[in-house]
Order: C-alpha cells, then sequence, then structure tokens
C-alpha cells in the first residue's frame, strides 16, 4: 500500500494532536455542551488520551463548529473531535441514551465516557 | 513473658498458621508467619494499580514534580535537550519533598506522599490532558490544582515528546497509531516503555556513582584535550559527547544529594521525634547508608538493597518504566551470603524482613499510566516481573539461599508486583522445586517457569547474544528475555511494538477495512467472499500479518532513533557501561546488540479462525465464504446455530490436534520468516512474543467478529499459546503436546501458556509429586513458559459477590499477577473460564 502524506492525513493528524495541545483555560476544559461529541453515538473514544476521539460518520472535511456547518460522509479519514466538542450544529448528531460511566470496567470506545467532566453531568 | 508461655504462644501461633493453611487462608497465615515489620509496611502501603480505568479511591497525582520540572525546563531554555533534561532532574531532586515510612529500613519514593502517584508532564499531553480529566486523582484542593493542571498542560502540550514524533513519521501512520486499534503504547522515550538496566556495569559491587562520576571526567578531560587541538573532522562528534558526559554528571552528582537528603532526615527524626531507642539505631542505620550509596559500593545487604531501590526510584523519576528488569537473587547474593552466612551480622530472620521490605516498596512504585495501558495490565502499575534462578555465566546452578529467602518473603508479604519469573534448569535442586510449587500452591501465580536452556539459545539465535551474557539474562518485562551487559541490555523498548494480532485475520477477512473504527487500515488484500479456496485466505493473512509487524516495527525504529534528541535519558545513560565509554545517550542504538521484539497480544484466534473457515467452508462445505462474511460484518446477528457451529465443530487449538496445530506452526513460520526480514535500529532480528497481558480485555470491543465463533465483544483468548478458556478439552497432556509442536527457539522469542490447577489435587506431597511430573513433560516437550492459577472457582466466584472479604486474592492475569479484586469484571471471568486441568 503507498505510503500517504497527503493534506488529508496530516489535518486528521493535526487535529487529533491538536485536541490535546491547545491553550485552553479551566473553564473551556471543564464545561460540556448539552449536545457534546461525547454524549453522541457516532463518537469513537480515541485510545490515546480521554479529551480527543473520533467520528464515526463524518469525514475529513467537516466542520461542524463553523458557521455554516460543513457535513461531508464520504471519504477515507475521519474527523477527530474531542469529548466536549459542541455539537449542536450537528446534523448526525445522535445523543446516546445511555452512558457507560463505569470506570472500573475496561473501556468501550463506542459507550464508554470516563472523563470527570462527563461524570458531574 | 516466661519462655514456657513463649512456647505455648508460638506453638499455638503455629498451629493456627498450619490451620489456616489447611484451609487455604493464605492471606491470614501469612499475616500470622510475618514480623510485626513487614505486617505494619505490608498494611500501610497504597496500591497503585488501576481496575479498568480506575485508580483506588484516595490517590492522588503528584503536583511537585511536574512543577518543579517545568520551572527547571523554563529557566533553562537555552540549553541543549539533554542539559536542560539533566538540569530538570537535578533541581526535582534537590527539591521534591521526601519522607521515610514508620518502621522502614529501605527508603526512596515516587512522590512526596504514600498516596500520591507520579506525573511526568513532558512525555505526551494525551497523557496530560487524561490526568486533567481523571475522575480520582485530582489532589484537593480541586480548584486549586486544576488550575495549576491546566498551567502545565498549556505549557507542555506543543513541547511534548511524542508530538514530536509523531511529525517525524508519515501523517497516515500517525493517525493510525492514535486510532490505537492495532497497536498498544506510544512510540517514544517514556512511553511506558522497559528500560534495561546494565547491571553488570553498576551492580557487582565494583564501582558505584562517585567511580562512574571520576571516570567520566576522564572522559571529558581526554576529549577536552583533542578538542583544543588540532580541527579534525574526530573531533566534531566530541562537542554532542560532551553534553552527554556533562549532563551525566549533573544527575549522578544529584542523586548522591539526594541520598544525602534523606541521610538528614533520618537523623533528624532519630534526633528529634524518635523515643524507642530501636528505632532510632535503625534511622542512624539509614543514615549511614544513604550517606555511603550510591556514592561509594555497598558494604552489605542493607546498603545494596538500598543502592539498588535508589537507582530503581530514580530511573523512574526520570522515566516512565513500565517493567522492572532485575535478577535480585543473583546481584545481592554476595551481601546475604557474607551477613548471614559468613559473618552472621544478620540472622535469616532479619534478612528476611529487609527483602519483604524490598519488594514491598517495590509494590507501591506508581506513576500515572495511560488509560490504554493500564487496561493492558489491569491492576498493577507497570510490569515488574524480577528474575529468579538460572544459571551462572560458567554454566553453574546460580540458585542459592536468597532465592529461597525471596521465595518465602513473597509467601509472607503476599504482594501482587512484583512477581517472579524462575529460570528452571535440569540442575535446579529440589529444595528450589519445592519452595517454587509452595507459591504457586498458596495462590501467588508466580514464579513463572521459565526454561532456561531453550531461552538462552533463543536469545542466542535471534540476537547473536554470545553464551556468557545469555546466562546472564533477566526478564526485560513480562517474558522477554535479554542480558543485562553492556552491548545486550536494552535501555528503550518500546511498547508500541505491541500487536493486537487478530486484526490480521479479521482485515484478511474485510480487505483491510476495520469495521470497528469504519476505515481502511490494512492493505486491500482481496475480497475475501470470492476466495475459493484456503491459500487464498492463508496468503492474505500472510499480507496482512506483514503489513502489521512492520507498522509495528517501523513506527518504533524511528520512535528509537528519534529518542535521543526529543527524550534523552542522563540517568540511564550514567549507569550504562556502553554510554559512558562512548559519550552516548543510553537511547542512542550505537553499539548495542539490539533486542527487539513484536509483542503478539491475541495471537491465537488467527489459528483457532483460519482452522475454522478451512474446516467448514472449504473441506466440509457446509458454508460459503459469502455468508461467512456476511455473518462477520454483522457480528453473527442473527446467526447463532451457524456462529455455534464455529466454535463447537471446528477444531480448536490446544486439544493436540494436527489440523489446527498445524496451522498454528504454519502461522508462527511464516512470523518467524519475516521477522528475520524486519530489521532493528542496531540491524538485527524483530521476532514475536505471543502473550497478552490483560490485552485480551482491553481490545475486547475493537475486535469484530471472527471466524472461531467470536462476537465483537467477547473477551479474546488470554495467553500467547494458551488455548481458548474452556476449549481444551483433553487435558493438559494434549494442551503440552500441542504447544511442543512449536520450536521455542526458532520460531519467536516466547510464548505465554496460562494453565489452572486445581488447588485440592494439589495438596499434600502427593500434589508436588503430580506438578513435578507435569514439569518433567513441560521440559521434556521444550516449552520455554508455563505458569498457573490454584485457586477455585468457588473462592473466585466467592471474590465477586463479596470483595471486600477477599481483597488479598490473587490471581495469575498473563505475564504478571493482580488482586482478584483490582481487575475488571471481564477479566475476573475469563479467569473463571479457564479450564481448570486435573493432573495425573
Amino acid at each position: 500500500m503507498p505510503r500517504k502524506r497527503g493534506r488529508e492525513w496530516d489535518v486528521i493528524r493535526d487535529a487529533m494532536l491538536g485536541a490535546s495541545e491547545a491553550v485552553r483555560s479551566v473553564e473551556e476544559r471543564e464545561t460540556v455542551p448539552d449536545k457534546a461529541c461525547g454524549k453522541c453515538k457516532n463518537f469513537f473514544q480515541a485510545g490515546l488520551g480521554t479529551t480527543s476521539g473520533m467520528c464515526n460518520v463524518l469525514k475529513e472535511g467537516s466542520n461542524i463548529e463553523s458557521d455554516p456547518p460543513v457535513f461531508v460522509t464520504q471519504g477515507e479519514g475521519f474527523i477527530a473531535v474531542s469529548f466536549n466538542t459542541d455539537a449542536s450544529k450537528c446534523e448526525c448528531y445522535n445523543e446516546m441514551e445511555i452512558i457507560d460511566t463505569d470506570i472500573s470496567q475496561a473501556h468501550d470506545p463506542m459507550v464508554s465516557r470516563h472523563q470527570r467532566q462527563m461524570l458531574k453531568e | 513473658m516466661s519462655t514456657k508461655a513463649q512456647v505455648k504462644m508460638e506453638t499455638h501461633q503455629k498451629k493456627s498458621i498450619e490451620e489456616l493453611e489447611k484451609e487455604r487462608k493464605w492471606w491470614w497465615a501469612a499475616e500470622k508467619g510475618r514480623s510485626e515489620r513487614l505486617n505494619y509496611l505490608r498494611k500501610a502501603v497504597w496500591k497503585k494499580g488501576r481496575k479498568g480505568g480506575m485508580y483506588e479511591p484516595g490517590l492522588h497525582v503528584d503536583l511537585e514534580k511536574p512543577i518543579l520540572f517545568t520551572e527547571s525546563w523554563k529557566q533553562n531554555e537555552n540549553d541543549p535537550v539533554i542539559m536542560r533534561r539533566a538540569k530538570a532532574l537535578a533541581y526535582v531532586f534537590d527539591n521534591i519533598t521526601i519522607f521515610i515510612t514508620d518502621h522502614s529500613q529501605i527508603v526512596g519514593y515516587l512522590g512526596t506522599l504514600p498516596n500520591t502517584i507520579m506525573w511526568h508532564a513532558d512525555i505526551a499531553s494525551f497523557i496530560n490532558e487524561e490526568i486533567y480529566n481523571d475522575p480520582i486523582l485530582i489532589p484537593p484542593p480541586e480548584e486549586e490544582s486544576l488550575k495549576i493542571m491546566a498551567d502545565i498542560n498549556n505549557y507542555w502540550g506543543p513541547r511534548d515528546s511524542l508530538g514530536k514524533v509523531m511529525r517525524d513519521l508519515s501523517s497516515e501512520e500517525a493517525v493510525k497509531i492514535m486510532c490505537t486499534v492495532i497497536m498498544w503504547g506510544l512510540p517514544i522515550g517514556g512511553s511506558f516503555g522497559y528500560a534495561g538496566k546494565d547491571y553488570e556495569y553498576f551492580m557487582t559491587g565494583k564501582r558505584a556513582f562517585g567511580d562512574i562520576i571520576d571516570e567520566i571526567q576522564v572522559k571529558i578531560d581526554e576529549a577536552e584535550e583533542k578538542i583544543d587541538g588540532n580541527p579534525s573532522p574526530e573531533a566534531l562528534p566530541l562537542y554532542d559527547k560532551l553534553l552527554n558526559w556533562e549532563a551525566m554528571q549533573i544527575v549522578l552528582e544529584a542523586c548522591i544529594r539526594m541520598a544525602k537528603r534523606y541521610a538528614r532526615l533520618a537523623r533528624i527524626i532519630a534526633e528529634n521525634f524518635e523515643s524507642d531507642s530501636r528505632r532510632k539505631e535503625e534511622l542512624l542505620r539509614i543514615e549511614e547508608t544513604c550517606n555511603h550509596i550510591p556514592a561509594k559500593p555497598p558494604r552489605n545487604l542493607q546498603e545494596s538493597f538500598q543502592y539498588d531501590h535508589f537507582i530503581q526510584v530514580w530511573t523512574r523519576f526520570e522515566d516512565l518504566e513500565g517493567a522492572w528488569p532485575a535478577r535480585p537473587d543473583y546481584y545481592h547474593w554476595p551481601y546475604y551470603d557474607k551477613d548471614v552466612n559468613i559473618d552472621k551480622s544478620i540472622t535469616k530472620d532479619e534478612a528476611l524482613d529487609l527483602i519483604g521490605e524490598v519488594m514491598i516498596r517495590s509494590y507501591e512504585l506508581g506513576h500515572y499510566i495511560p488509560r490504554l495501558g493500564a487496561e493492558g495490565i489491569q491492576g498493577i502499575p507497570g510490569t515488574y516481573v524480577w528474575t529468579l534462578g538460572g544459571v551462572n555465566q560458567d554454566g553453574t546452578d546460580a540458585c542459592n539461599d536468597l532465592t529461597i529467602a525471596f521465595l518465602q518473603a513473597a509467601r509472607l508479604i503476599r504482594v501482587a508486583n512484583p512477581t517472579f519469573a524462575f529460570r528452571w534448569h535440569p540442575k535446579v535442586k529440589d529444595e528450589v522445586m519445592r519452595e517454587i510449587f509452595e507459591c504457586i500452591r498458596q495462590g501467588l501465580g508466580y514464579p513463572s517457569i521459565r526454561n532456561d536452556p531453550i531461552l538462552i539459545a533463543n536469545g542466542m539465535y535471534w540476537h547473536n547474544h554470545p553464551l556468557k551474557e545469555m546466562r546472564a539474562w533477566v526478564h526485560q518485562a513480562c517474558m522477554s528475555p535479554c542480558p543485562p551487559t553492556k552491548h545486550g541490555a536494552q535501555p528503550c523498548r518500546m511498547a508500541s511494538a505491541t500487536l493486537n494480532t487478530s486484526k490480521m485475520i479479521e482485515y484478511a477477512l474485510h480487505n483491510g477495512y476495520d469495521h470497528c473504527i469504519n476505515m481502511q487500515m490494512g492493505p486491500q488484500t482481496g475480497d475475501a467472499s470470492k476466495f475459493t479456496d484456503f491459500e487464498q485466505l492463508f496468503e492474505a493473512w500472510v499480507n496482512q500479518m506483514e503489513w502489521l509487524m512492520n507498522f509495528g516495527a517501523r513506527v518504533v525504529n524511528i520512535g528509537r532513533v528519534k529518542s535521543p534528541k526529543y527524550y534523552g535519558r542522563p540517568f540511564l545513560s550514567a549507569i550504562s557501561e556502553r554510554s559512558v565509554e562512548r559519550g552516548i545517550d543510553a537511547t542512542e542504538p550505537e553499539g548495542e546488540r539490539g533486542n527487539a521484539w513484536t509483542t503478539f497480544f491475541t495471537w491465537v484466534e488467527n489459528p483457532d479462525s483460519l482452522a475454522a473457515v478451512k474446516k467448514l467452508i472449504f473441506d466440509e462445505k457446509k458454508y460459503t465464504m459469502e455468508e461467512l462474511i456476511d455473518a462477520l460484518k454483522t457480528n453473527w446477528e442473527g446467526k447463532e446455530e451457524m456462529r455455534l457451529d464455529f466454535v463447537k465443530s471446528a477444531p480448536k487449538w490446544g486439544n493436540d490436534d494436527d489440523y489446527v496445530d498445524d496451522i498454528m506452526v504454519r502461522c508462527l513460520r511464516e512470523a518467524a520468516r519475516h521477522s528475520m526480514e524486519m530489521k532493528c535500529p542496531s540491524g538485527n532480528n524483530w521476532p514475536a512474543l505471543p502473550e497478552n497481558a490483560s490485552g485480551n480485555i482491553h481490545f475486547a470491543n475493537m475486535v469484530h467478529a471472527l471466524p472461531n465463533g467470536r462476537r465483537l465483544g467477547d473477551a479474546l483468548y488470554d495467553g500467547g499459546l494458551s488455548p481458548g478458556p474452556g476449549l481444551d478439552k483433553k487435558g493438559p497432556t494434549a494442551v503440552l503436546k500441542s504447544c511442543g509442536k512449536i520450536d521455542h527457539v526458532t520460531q519467536g522469542k516466547s510464548f505465554l501458556l496460562n494453565q489452572r490447577l486445581s488447588p485440592t489435587q494439589l495438596s499434600g506431597e502427593k500434589g508436588y509429586q503430580l506438578w513435578k511430573s507435569y514439569m518433567r513433560a513441560w521440559a521434556d516437550l521444550g516449552l520455554n513458559h508455563v505458569q498457573f492459577n490454584m485457586i477455585d472457582d468457588a473462592t473466585l466466584k466467592a471474590a465477586q459477590k463479596d470483595p471486600e472479604k477477599y481483597q488479598e486474592v490473587i490471581v495469575r492475569v498473563a505475564g504478571y499477577s493482580a488482586h482478584f479484586v483490582d481487575i475488571s469484571r471481564k477479566t475476573q471471568d475469563n479467569i473463571i473460564q479457564r479450564t481448570i486441568q486435573g493432573l495425573g
């Protein structure tokens, strides 16, 4: 398989790294919007860290926080989002009925949310 | 108390222990058998492992180290990275709060209070964010701590080591790593990796830190003379070498100062706060010890243990070390022999107290490990697997009184970490084997047993380690042998060379597509629903296997060569002869023989799945490939009958059935062939090492349905060679015979085999003899590893129902042990489901 160093992968990598590299205030870190990616069935919690994750529906090029939001559903790479990304404008938002917050069990990327901020909800 | 009364009490105590042992109440028996000091120390310790993703309530992340480290880092921003790291570490050593635990004789801890966990903020911003988000660990007052932690995270966010390596890789590789469905760990120094130690350099009594500082000074003087001479290309590398040497000296000197801080604290407590004369004496002995070592070589057992413990603590101040390669009965033996047998300056019981405490001090060390790491080794903060037994460099039996003392101490203190792995060889005496059996019989789950002649040959075959060096080998982590020598020691093994190998068969069946994360991950090896014979599937599997192995090895190779630049280790370098001699960082591969391996998590699903497809689809034609792929994509939904057919009618590994065993051997042969094609930065091979830790639970939700009948979310098999739980139906000899069909020298680096035995059947002398004859069969078949759980289902199920009453039940999880109550429910169930083998 050819190695890819294309822009598409750069964008995804930088977005994944950016979630933990950005300068953010305590308030920004603590706030979980009513409709947050971490509460959505399409959020796949990344293994590296509990802040960032992947959207299982939206592909690279999407931007759910821009005005107007952009939705791309075709393509190879996903978009990286955080558990507390504001998803209020996302047309794919699909709220989970039950969130597994039992941190004593092994993590299921689809249903487990172990962030302190999510447990406060 | 009168002598008569004392004897009566001792008799009573002895009788009680026997009764308790008869009832298999091992913890209570141990409590009665150990000294008051060990009793206090054992109960005063805080566990640092995680249950699933959860730390024990009451634990806090320690903020002093990241605060001090960051302060120094900012103050020295114009320095090269290696000097900044050395100065920051020295600054921490000079300023961090220290304490001495009551009744202890060994000092040194990874934090400022016994309930704190170390945080290395400079490794990965991912981890920093995870710590910030942790529900348990924020120290009070929370609001104030969150502000401090946010500031630390904001500073290190764009400066961490991992982010730099991720940008050195191709962006596609970086993204695929960060998805973490195919690998476990991070490709950077400080990555919860395993740092081998050059024990032959610093632990043989020939030198200590003062001597090393002098050796380095000679190197510095020589280099400066050359630099000041006629300009030449040869002089140019000396500029970097000088930086490394100076960095080593800075840290070594800081270590000596830190030891003296402990000495001073011990004297302050003795003179001002201690009224008990015996304890005063102990504190003054601590003072004397810490004033002497690490500057000078140890003179007695306490100094030897203290020297070793300090080194282990300091390397963990420097890096997030996830393992603890050690061989304590070998390197501390001269001091034990001198103190106990020759000088008789301490009694055996006093030595036992020291040994027990050394293990407790190790048990309490823990730093924050990322959740994905914690889930793969549930219940412990790292695989502290200490090597016992084996042979001397001349081939003679290396077991001694200290080997036995460690095994006895383990039964008295019953910690889950460190555990032991015993290097069995044909000359091991019966008295040692009995001690080993007693540890297993008493439910510790350790020592695991390693086949020394096989593994010595293995290390020589894969890495060209010379015979004498291989005879000195220690466990680099759970399973992998490595010589602790100048060219053999492996200073930087990254856990990210751990592969979720069930993906090989999953991707072969789905054309490289990952249905868990909806993404093309592996190469496109063809639409499996169109495959018309088994060879087409096997060829696709080989391609996926090569891709996955290449991916893991390539990423680690890059991480490794970048480590000196991003994450140099001045302290580890200072205790490594190769680094001191050459003026290079320990993580620099130059002059290292290489001891690389790819850990194969979730391996046995491959042969079981391939065998199921071969038999039910291509041989018996009961189903088509199209039907199978369809069933797998929908996670067997609506196809339960078909799924059970794949579970029950397909042959399964571990039953001495050539049909599936031949496929296992064929898979390993292919992996071994490819292992020789991949090279580490030292130019040596990358053999495979099938084992699981608790990765079989961690990856359960990241491996899709498989043809062995497994559904998405089901626990994966538990060992590198262990049959699926409950699928080994033909008894323990059949398991051994299946495993014996593999060449344990040439077809991989090591293979983990879990076995459960019946505690009732193995009681008494008869039980020992049964186990011994089982071990003879194991050795005759040339297996390299086996480990045992010997706890009945009733106890484990009772512990699930009433965990408070069973806090101290220990089980063997994989290459490590854990307290049963400290592992997730799924892992507990997985252990209960393992077949209890009847021997004889």
